[in-house]
């Protein structure tokens, strides 16, 4: 017998049969180690996290199970997921997988191993990988040998289709099922081919583990009884069968229905029926064959045979019976949907929008399979020229598989496992044939034997033969079945053996490249952290969707109630632990559809939808800026017809296309579409961010609107840095409504605008008085200003202040902080330098407490006399001139919600801003008043003051009080304090009509909105607010002008404090969510108090100050105010209802996301 | 129009109402529950008292408009509309359908914007017991996407009508006969093909070409509906997750070589007596399955742009 190659002699045969078991142990245990290693390029590239969507809320689970305990864990009802109905979970979920990974950490933590359960879970898929590999390769060994199985099981090991669904942090059910479905599958080969009932029971054990584990159990339920069923078509009914078969049926059956999910399904559901029926008709078999077996008689026989056949047909018949009656449950819609490929579509479009549940195209099979694509074919081949019993279940395990497999890309999975063991078989049998080192004789030698091999070989599978001689007579026989008598076949010469084998290895190491760049390409993006390369090639993480959940999980309340698209949903349970309204276990369609109905409907229908299921804020997903393919507009329609489903008078599909059917979000938008709320959401604000270029939607590349939506009752609360994650805060319910809000706000600001650039006027004009009234102190009365000069210096003033107040924030807060310190240094020493002043010069403290001079114009008036009492004594005009003097601390009471209008400016608003208008109010309170009192020990004559020369009589007092000399320093101060708080005044003024024009409330809103690139601040604002105050500063020529205006400014201010107090504490008594600072249960005494002193307040500055005006003199305050308002209400009935939508927010954010532009988010597109 | 004199009248009073309503009934008897409208009749039917509902279909049947869809759609349309003329009388009253042709009333689809065709409009009750309690009056569109067959559209549509349309399929004598005698021939001949079922190979044939077929995206074309090339005669879908008809069978038969050239190798050239043929055989289907490997590749290529591999081009 001749060779191709020498082969080492002398070698026992145990030697070849040790070398060769060690080779195969080493061999594993490379292949085990593969397949971990390639799963970990998602710790490697990204970190140790849980991926996708499930497994978020598997994890959750899981960390429940490990910290409460198995009981806790089994009754666990989750109050937060589907809100408010919340989620019995230890009745809806199969419990496998957190089960194996809780039994594994406290393994891991009685053996003193503190491993954090997440780790745990990360790691479990590619642990349980290398557990598949090994199920395969004793799988292929019963249809092979072992070669072969060395083979499936490095293929199983590395093949994509497998690694898609197990890459560590892929925590998911299918990480350990397909373990459990290939050793069930395993065990059920062996109890067949041995008639073991041991074999039988161990897969009825690891059905009821991988029952527990997936739902997709049910295709091992309808596997064993089809093999079992087309065995028996066959005529190979055997004991054997029938032993492996019941007793895999009936435990694997009463064990799977303790899991709390399955119940009772297994006999009383169709999926589970096929396995019954196959059960029974081996019975009857079984039975018959005994009779059989017993009797001789052939007409018994034949009867036998009939009723056999007659018992089936009763049976199924009855089966289809109890169906229809509904004792059965006919199919479930996701099974049938594998069947009748429309039927999902048409009625659960639920399961139809998930993107694994979509048919598989073919670069999809080739993408996970690669080379074995075409070897499983040969392989399936190679198995029907042996055809035993396992080799038929191969065959219909491969074509139900790749059935199923292009009809859902998620059913890649289960094909994956036949395809590797069919490739190897094929494989092997390949490399079997050209390793084989021996040589057929030549034809004219005809030799008949071939029994030389037996010993010499070195090959894995000449050992092999060399155990097994059973195999090789099988094959022999098969190939020799040609009729005439030739040589053994084989093949001559070493290089065609080469050419093949280094064929067959090249192959198989593209098949390695291919399976290593699949793996970290494509299914290693953990899709919670997304990959993407810079210009330059280096890695970009792009890690919105944790940013934004942590932003939820750190800064709203815990109770807030988040309400996304249910893909979302667990990864909200599971990173930012907020009660959610759907989630991914889509257990309640109407629920769903009730999320869809909202984010596809107007803002005005989804508003009582939101405040219905108390949701507190709103997520969406964008992808419109990078490129990140995967959002919601992308999955929009699948919202809309899942609604439609519910509400098809409400919500119809046809009318988000455009008339010509297609789906735009540009300007050709349908209308329907463009006020959904899903797209305002989208594509809020999007436009600003292109600065005026043309704002483009990368992942629909469509060129976006310069003017984008609007919303009136959501607030942007959090915008991820990619813009990938927004998060919108859901407007409580106004105090009177939608359409009284709106006016509301409205006037609210026209009142405020007024007295806001009033007050910049009357500080700038005061501060002009100021000033002529130091120029005419320091001159000893030589220069004196006339109105022309005094409006002049105001002028000026007013440019420097706008030219401050024009500069970036950063510097007006730099100069009002040291304003701040000049500010009590210099009241301080006001206070000081006229009482001490006063202690020599001054009246006596019963003079400056009680003593009242009128010297309004109100002098007549009648007694009222209150005799029985006699405490009210007082002179009518003398009682009401000390009413006016209310209105005096007015002036300083003013201006403290500057805090508030450039709240938006500050960081922690919601709480700083409160806490600084509160500090004012004391402040400006107690200096205030301390001020009050030392200037009233300093005036010995108030006539005196009124008959000064200066334009202000303050400064008299001051000059009385201190001379000249100490008179100039302090009203210096005073002075620069003035001007400094004309600035602040200035700011404030120019960020309210900011702010009002940015609500596009003011004519000419366009240009009023803008802000300076350069400073950062609303420029134009500014100007306006000057140019306004310039034009107020005309009333100076006039007193009555002057007085009329400074009393408009206050009633205007206080008018618009007034009106939210106001609502608060009467319709809108309960209805305001507090914020972090609150007056809490105080808010209704000091809302009254502060409503009755604004009325009172306000009734008197608009009195004029004599009791018989002249036009002179009049107090035209209330024309002002009147104008004004008038002004305004006539806007807002005429044109602001229909654009004017309330205040929108504006919270800063950092652009520089625009810095990513060239991103191309690689997403794999299993969901 | 017989009843065109009553119109002007229609709109003024509940009276005159319903006179319209007689005369929406008349038509419909006189069209076998079909209105015809022209742009009258459809103001009729549309008026804003109308107290029933109705099913327009706007279409274009005239041959010069070549509207291939609408001769599609209409038969179905006709056949719904007839199943609801058969409901009781005081139900049929209370809903109607009507066709209104482009050729009858151009301005009617003018005045709805109507810039394509088929379309079907309902327009619910505006007024009485049947008013929709949302209150709507506007028409609703039905949806194309669940096809031009009559059954699904009489499921949609009686959400709108009183009662479900009792719309039932005709028999399908054609698809039962054949059945029937394929069932029967089958049965009559498996003597002689019994054989053939029985052997091994016609099952492994059946198998193989399946699984072939399955794995090259055959489902997907099924259920996306992908046309068989492209409009631009292209064969290739752009995109990895698209594909056309053609791709199926092109990548069904590269498969089916490459398995072949394994088998080959496998099964029969070690039967191959003469070494040098033996030699020969074994040169060329290595050769083949890399070269045809090669192209399965490169096709790849195409679809996954992305994809950094190749083998010989």
């Amino acid at each position: 017998m001749s060779t191709a190659y020498p082969l080492p002699s002398g070698l026992s045969p145990a030697t070849v049969t040790n070398t060769a078991s060690l080779i195969r142990i080493v061999t594993l245990a490379l292949i085990s180690g593969a397949a971990i290693a390639s799963r970990l390029f998602a710790v490697i590239n990204f970190e140790s996290i849980i991926h996708e969507f499930d497994p978020w809320f598997n994890f959750r689970a899981t960390k429940v199970l490990a910290s409460q305990g198995f009981y806790e864990f089994w009754n666990w009802f989750d109050p937060t997921a589907w809100y408010p109905l919340g989620r019995v979970v230890g009745g809806t979920i199969y419990p496998g997988l957190m089960a194996t990974s809780g039994v594994i950490y406290n393994i891991l933590h009685a053996l003193n191993l503190p491993v954090d359960i997440r780790n745990i879970c990360v790691l479990l898929a590619p642990g349980f990988s290398a557990l598949t590999a090994w199920a395969t390769y004793m799988f292929t060994k019963e249809l092979k040998d072992e070669s072969a199985g060395l083979l499936a099981a490095a293929f199983i090991g590395i093949a994509p289709g497998y690694i898609s669904r197990s890459v560590a942090g892929s925590y998911d059910n299918e990480a350990i099922a397909i373990f459990l479905l290939m050793f069930t599958f395993y065990c059920w080969i062996k109890a067949l081919k041995q008639g073991s009932a041991f074999f039988g029971m161990l897969a009825g054990v690891f059905y009821f583990y991988m029952v527990a584990a997936w739902g997709g159990y049910a295709f091992i339920t309808n596997m064993i009884p089809l093999h079992a069923l087309i065995l028996i078509l066959m005529g190979r009914f055997t004991s054997r069968l029938y032993v492996g078969y019941s007793s895999w049926y009936a435990i694997g059956t009463l064990a799977s229905m303790q899991v709390p999910f399955v119940g009772f399904q297994p006999v009383k559901t169709s999926e589970h029926m096929a396995a019954l029926g196959v059960f029974g008709l081996l019975q009857i078999i079984a039975f018959a064959q005994l009779v059989r077996s017993h009797l001789s008689s052939k007409q018994f026989q034949n009867l036998l045979f009939v009723a056999v056949i007659g018992t089936g047909i009763l049976g199924s018949l009855a089966i289809v019976g109890l169906t229809y009656k509904g004792w059965i449950a006919p199919w479930t819609g996701r099974f049938y949907s594998l069947w009748d490929t429309g039927y999902a579509k048409k009625y659960i479009p639920i399961i139809a929008s998930v993107s694994e549940h979509q048919p598989t195209a073919w670069p999809s099979f080739f993408m996970d399979l690669q080379l074995l694509m075409f070897l499983f074919p040969a392989g399936v081949f190679l198995c029907f020229k042996q055809l035993r019993d396992e080799h038929v279940f191969v065959i219909i395990y491969a074509v139900v598989g790749s059935y199923f497999a292009g009809v859902m890309v998620r059913l890649m999975l289960t094909l994956t496992p036949v395809v590797c063991v069919s490739a190897a078989v094929a494989l092997s049998t390949l490399l079997d044939t050209y390793i084989d080192p021996v040589e057929p004789l030549v034809p004219e030698e005809a030799a008949p034997s071939a029994s030389g091999d037996d010993s010499t070989t070195t090959s894995a599978s000449g050992s092999k033969k060399a155990k097994k001689p059973a195999a090789g007579p099988t094959e022999s026989t098969t190939a020799q079945s040609t009729p005439k008598p030739r040589s053994r076949p084989g093949i001559f010469g070493l290089d065609t053996r080469l050419v093949v084998i280094f064929n067959a290895f090249g192959m198989l190491s593209f098949f390695v490249f291919h399976c290593t760049w699949v793996t970290s390409n494509a299914y290693s993006s953990p899709s919670v952290v997304l990959a993407s390369a810079n210009p330059d090639g280096s890695q970009h993480i792009i890690d919105d969707f944790r940013e934004a959940y942590y932003w939820l999980r750190q800064n709203t309340p815990e109770t807030s109630v988040v309400m996304s698209w249910w893909d979302y949903g667990y990864q909200i349970a599971g990173m930012a632990d907020r009660p959610t309204l759907v989630d991914n276990n889509t257990w309640n369609n109407t629920h769903i559809a009730t999320v869809g109905k909202a984010m596809s409907s107007t803002e005005e229908v989804a508003y009582p939808i939101l405040r219905k299921h108390d949701v507190d804020y709103v997520l969406v997903i964008f992808g419109g800026l990078i490129g990140y393919s995967g959002d919601d507009i992308n999955k929009f329609l699948w919202m809309v017809r899942i609604a439609q489903g519910v509400w098809p008078d409400e919500i119809q599909e046809p009318n988000y296309f455009t008339p010509h059917g297609e789906y735009r979000v540009d300007d050709q938008a349908s209308t329907t579409m463009k006020n959904s709320l899903m797209y305002k959401m989208s594509y809020y604000r999007f436009a600003e961010l292109f600065g005026g270029g043309q704002a483009m939607d990368r992942v629909r590349n469509q060129a976006m609107p310069k003017q984008g939506p609007t919303l009136d009752y959501l607030d942007e609360a959090f915008t991820s840095e990619n813009w990938i994650v927004r998060i919108f805060q859901v407007k409580k319910e106004d105090l009177l409504g939608r359409d009284l809000k709106s006016a509301n706000a409205f006037s609210q600001g026209w009142a405020n605008i007024t007295g806001q650039i009033a007050l910049v006027c009357s500080i700038d004009f005061t501060c002009a008085q100021m000033i002529t009234t130091a120029i005419n102190v320091g001159t000893d009365g030589n220069a004196i200003f006339n109105s022309g000069q005094t409006f002049g210096l105001m002028i000026a003033i007013i440019i420097s202040h706008g030219i401050c107040c024009s500069a970036a924030t950063k510097i007006v807060a730099r100069l009002t902080f040291y304003y701040a310190t000049v500010y009590i240094g210099a009241t301080i020493a006001a206070i000081a330098a006229l009482l001490v002043a006063s202690r020599s010069n001054g009246v006596s403290t019963a003079d400056a407490f009680t003593l009242l001079e009128n010297n309004t114009g109100w002098k007549n008036g009648t007694f009222l006399s209150f005799k029985s009492h006699g405490v009210f004594l007082i002179p009518l005009a003398d009682g009401w001139a000390f009413l006016l003097a209310f209105t005096a601390p007015m002036w300083c009471l003013t201006g403290y919600d500057a805090a508030a209008h450039i709240s938006e400016e500050t960081a922690g608003a919601a709480r700083s801003a409160p806490i600084a208008i509160m500090t004012a109010v004391i402040f400006t309170e107690v200096f205030g008043w301390l001020f009050l009192i030392s200037a009233s020990y300093a005036t010995t004559s108030v006539d005196d003051l009124l008959a000064s020369e200066l334009p202000l009589p303050m400064g008299q007092l001051f000059l009385n009080a201190l001379g000249k000399k100490g008179m100039l320093a302090i009203w210096c101060l005073l002075i620069s304090i003035q001007w400094v708080n004309g600035i602040s005044q200035g700011v404030d003024a120019s960020r309210v009509v900011f702010a009002f024009a940015r609500d596009n409330a003011l004519p000419g809103s366009r240009w009023w909105k803008q802000i300076n690139p350069y400073t950062q601040t609303p420029v134009n604002a500014v100007w306006l607010v000057m140019a306004c105050t310039v034009a107020l500063g005309l009333f100076g020529f006039s007193d009555a002008a002057l007085s009329s205006l400074a009393g408009a400014t206050v009633v205007g201010i206080y008018t618009s404090y007034g009106i939210p107090i106001f609502l608060r504490i009467t319709s809108g008594r309960g209805k305001l969510k507090p914020g972090p600072f609150s007056l809490g249960k105080y808010y209704m005494p000091i809302g009254i108090i502060s409503v009755v002193w604004i009325v009172f307040v306000e009734v008197l500055l608009l009195f004029p100050y004599t009791e018989a005006p002249a036009p002179i003199d009049m107090n035209y305050a209330i024309v002002l105010v009147a104008a004004v308002l008038l002004f305004a209400s006539g806007s807002w009935v005429l044109s602001a209802r229909k654009w004017f939508t309330g205040p929108v927010p504006n919270v800063e954010r950092d652009d520089s996301d625009l810095n990513v532009t060239e991103v191309e988010v690689e997403k794999d597109e299993k969901l | 129009m017989r009843f065109t004199f009553l119109l002007p009248l229609l709109p003024l009073c509940w009276a005159a109402s319903k006179d319209a309503l007689n005369t929406l009934v008349d038509l419909a008897a006189a069209g076998n529950g079909l209105i015809n409208l022209d742009g009258n009749t459809f103001d009729l039917l549309t008026s804003p008292k109308r107290n029933w509902s109705a099913s327009i279909q706007f279409t274009a049947m005239d041959q010069r408009r070549r509207c291939a869809p609408c001769k599609e759609f209409d038969p179905s349309w006709v056949e719904v509309a007839k199943a609801w003329s058969k409901t009781p009388k005081e139900h049929r009253d209370q809903h109607f359908f009507a066709t209104l042709d482009f050729d009858n009333s151009q301005a009617t689809f003018q005045k709805l914007g109507l810039q394509s065709a088929p379309v079907v409009f309902v327009y619910p009750a505006a007024e009485g017991p049947r008013q929709l309690p949302s209150g709507r009056t506007t028409p609703s569109k039905y949806d194309f996407s669940h096809g031009f067959e009559a059954g699904p559209l009489a499921e949609h549509l009686s959400n709108h009508t009183p009662i479900p349309i009792p719309y039932k399929p005709p028999f399908d004598y054609a698809g039962w006969t054949l059945t029937a005698v394929g069932g029967l021939a089958f049965l009559l001949t498996l003597r002689f093909i019994s054989p053939i079922l029985q052997s091994r190979w016609t099952w492994a044939a059946g198998s193989i070409v399946t699984m072939l077929v399955m794995v090259s995206g055959f489902m997907f074309t099924r259920i996306r509906g992908s046309p068989f090339t492209g409009g631009d005669g292209s064969w290739i879908a752009a995109g990895y997750q698209n594909q056309y008809g053609q791709e199926v069978q092109v990548i069904a038969m590269i498969y089916g070589i490459l398995a072949a050239t394994i088998v080959i190798l496998i099964v029969q050239t070690p039967k191959q007596a003469s070494p040098n043929r033996q030699r020969m055989q074994i040169y060329a289907f290595t050769a083949a399955n890399l070269l045809v490997y090669s192209i399965l590749v490169t096709i790849f290529r195409v679809k996954n742009r992305g994809y950094p591999f190749k083998l010989l081009f």
